[in-house]
């Protein structure tokens, strides 16, 4: 696969698909997106210079950091656009070669983290920056720098896969825009159990409790107005797929003409930012929406009867292209249909090695559905950020 | 950071050498301590005493599970075969368990695996030699498990192993 997709990278070239222009926010690419307004950052899907690990499936935009309450920025390129996780995290090799962002302390000490994602863990410093994205920004802000050469030594307790480079991260940073304000939220307050957050002291990082607000947080629920969601706006692709296109992110829920929910089915979620997909009659409650995922993960062959790839041996080749029809429901009992069709990983892959977008591949996830980046190309999707106030009631929820 | 051996109150290194083949580690343990795959039954009863009140037990004709109630909020099973082996694990929960103690002598395996699967993003199933792990969710909610098929006592459904 490393191989391969850094093949692709090589012969990449980048053509542009055309918005919809209807409003019908259910059928993929009907997706009306915004195209300019002070809470709106321009996205970038597939592959370009703006994807610099060569993945698949991926959302980019470009973030600026600055010391804060200082005009002493750097803007950093090739951030993955993740509703995935919160948080703004930066490889520090995406960044000015010791640009001073302050590091957080508690006790006198700094503070470093060890996130974690699905696939793997990030080390890093705790920091405090100014966040800028269109018009908005997010003054002192907790935010990670993973690898930090400050911090070469990576505690034994935050095991790998490590993601310390462009490589592993698949980005030079990422932009978590997902439900929960912080990271962590209320268990690392009271206990050090959940093994996010250290202290380090000159002996060494040491696990530590840390407060909601010093946790790195959600930077849109930071800015002063736009602030209690995102939009996630990106063009359909054929089922061929498409070499990248362009789309949004729009800050905030009804806050303004161009953010209004519409006819959107609102899903709130559970504790774990989760709704629930029912598919054949049998409920899957641990599913959800996310960015950062560059398929769509879902229960495995025996359920699926796909057979996995020969080449690309993590996804699903089913014969023929097969179509799936399933069904969300939000803990408000709303619910709404999906479909979407999984093609055979490894023809789609062989047919183009410029094509970095597609709508239809997919890879198991036994007992739950990631509807990760295919679903969003054509769909206009909110995440609404927990406790925060919108048209609809306050979050977490995701709807489209 | 609470040991096993000061819970088990015998070196755990012991355990390591008596189990001739088992890769050995030096680790500090979270609090909440959990039995390596791969590994002896005796790690879990280990555990049990270390985490009273914290642990329910549930018996079948083919296996044994631990199911354990960590301090972090999520919860880890542990399948247990007749012959006393630790043959899967299974996770859920905002945070995910250590998975260098928890996947224990097949931790180094999952790692490189996971790594030859990169560039990519999401939910993770490997399908090793003598090695299964899937592991799904997001960042404050995660799902998985890892088992070992060679160890897997007869007529087990892998399904199962959640």
């Amino acid at each position: 696969m490393l191989r391969l997709w850094f093949g692709l990278l090589l012969g990449t070239s980048i053509g542009l698909v055309g918005c919809g222009g209807s409003s019908n926010t259910n059928v993929p690419g009907t997706n009306p997106i915004a195209g300019s307004g002070s809470n709106v950052q321009a996205v970038n899907a597939g592959g370009g210079t703006f994807n610099p690990a060569g993945i698949l499936n991926g959302a980019f935009t470009t973030v600026i950091v600055c010391v804060p309450g200082t005009s002493n920025c750097a803007t950093v390129n090739g951030m993955l656009v993740d509703t995935g996780s919160t948080g703004v995290r930066i490889l520090a090799s995406a960044l000015p070669s010791g640009f001073p962002l302050p590091h957080q302390t508690t006790g006198g000490n700094p503070v470093a983290e060890c996130a974690q994602f699905v696939d793997g863990s990030a080390w890093g410093s705790v920091v405090t920056a100014d966040v800028k994205m269109a018009s908005e920004v997010a003054s002192s802000v907790p935010m990670q720098i993973i690898a930090d050469p400050a911090f070469p030594t990576i505690p034994a307790a935050c095991p790998g896969p490590l993601e310390q480079t462009v490589t592993d991260l698949g980005a030079n940073g990422i932009l978590g825009v997902g439900n929960f304000r912080q990271d962590c939220g209320s268990a690392c307050v009271t206990s050090s159990a959940p093994g996010l957050y250290y202290t380090c002291p000159g002996s060494g990082c040491v696990v530590t409790t840390q407060s909601l607000a010093a946790q790195v947080q959600h930077p849109v629920a930071m800015f002063s107005t736009d602030n209690n969601g995102v939009i996630l706006q990106l063009p359909s692709v054929p089922a061929s797929g498409a070499a990248s296109n362009s789309g949004s992110l729009v800050f905030g829920i009804g806050t303004q003409s161009n953010n209004a929910l519409g006819s959107a089915t609102v899903l709130t979620l559970d504790a774990n930012g989760n709704f629930t997909t029912t598919f054949n009659g049998q409920a899957f409650p641990g599913s959800f929406v996310d960015s950062g995922s560059n398929g769509l993960f879902f229960l495995d062959s025996t359920t699926t009867h796909m057979p996995m790839c020969t080449t690309n041996t993590e996804f699903y080749c089913p014969t023929s292209s097969q179509g799936f029809s399933v069904t969300n429901t939000g803990v408000n009992g709303q619910s709404t249909p999906v479909t979407f069709t999984i093609a055979n990983a490894d023809a789609l892959l062989s047919a183009s090695t410029t094509t970095f977008l597609f709508s239809n591949l997919g890879a198991p996830n036994p007992g739950i559905f990631d509807f990760g980046l295919p679903f969003f190309l054509g769909r206009n999707v909110f995440v609404a950020i927990e406790g925060q106030n919108t048209p609809a009631g306050p979050g977490p929820y995701t709807a489209y | 950071m609470i040991s096993a051996t000061a819970a088990t109150g015998r070196p755990r290194s012991h355990w390591r050498i008596w189990m001739a083949g088992v890769a050995m580690f030096t680790l500090a343990w979270p609090a909440a301590a959990y039995a390596e795959l791969g590994s002896n039954v005796a790690s879990v009863e280990a555990d049990q005493e270390h985490m009273k009140g914290t642990r329910r037990i549930t018996t079948t004709a083919e296996y044994t599970v631990y199911e354990i109630q960590a301090e972090s909020g999520t919860t880890v099973r542990e399948f247990v075969s007749p012959a006393g082996m630790v043959f899967g694990v299974a996770w859920q929960g905002p945070f995910k368990p250590d998975m260098r103690q928890l996947l224990g002598a097949y931790f180094d395996q999952f790692v490189q695996a996971s790594q030859n699967k990169r560039p990519r993003r999401g939910a993770i199933s490997l399908r090793e030699p003598g090695l299964v792990v899937d592991s799904g969710g997001h960042m404050r909610s995660f799902t998985g498990r890892a088992y070992l098929p060679q160890m897997m006592p007869e007529n087990v459904d892998p399904a199962a192993i959640k």
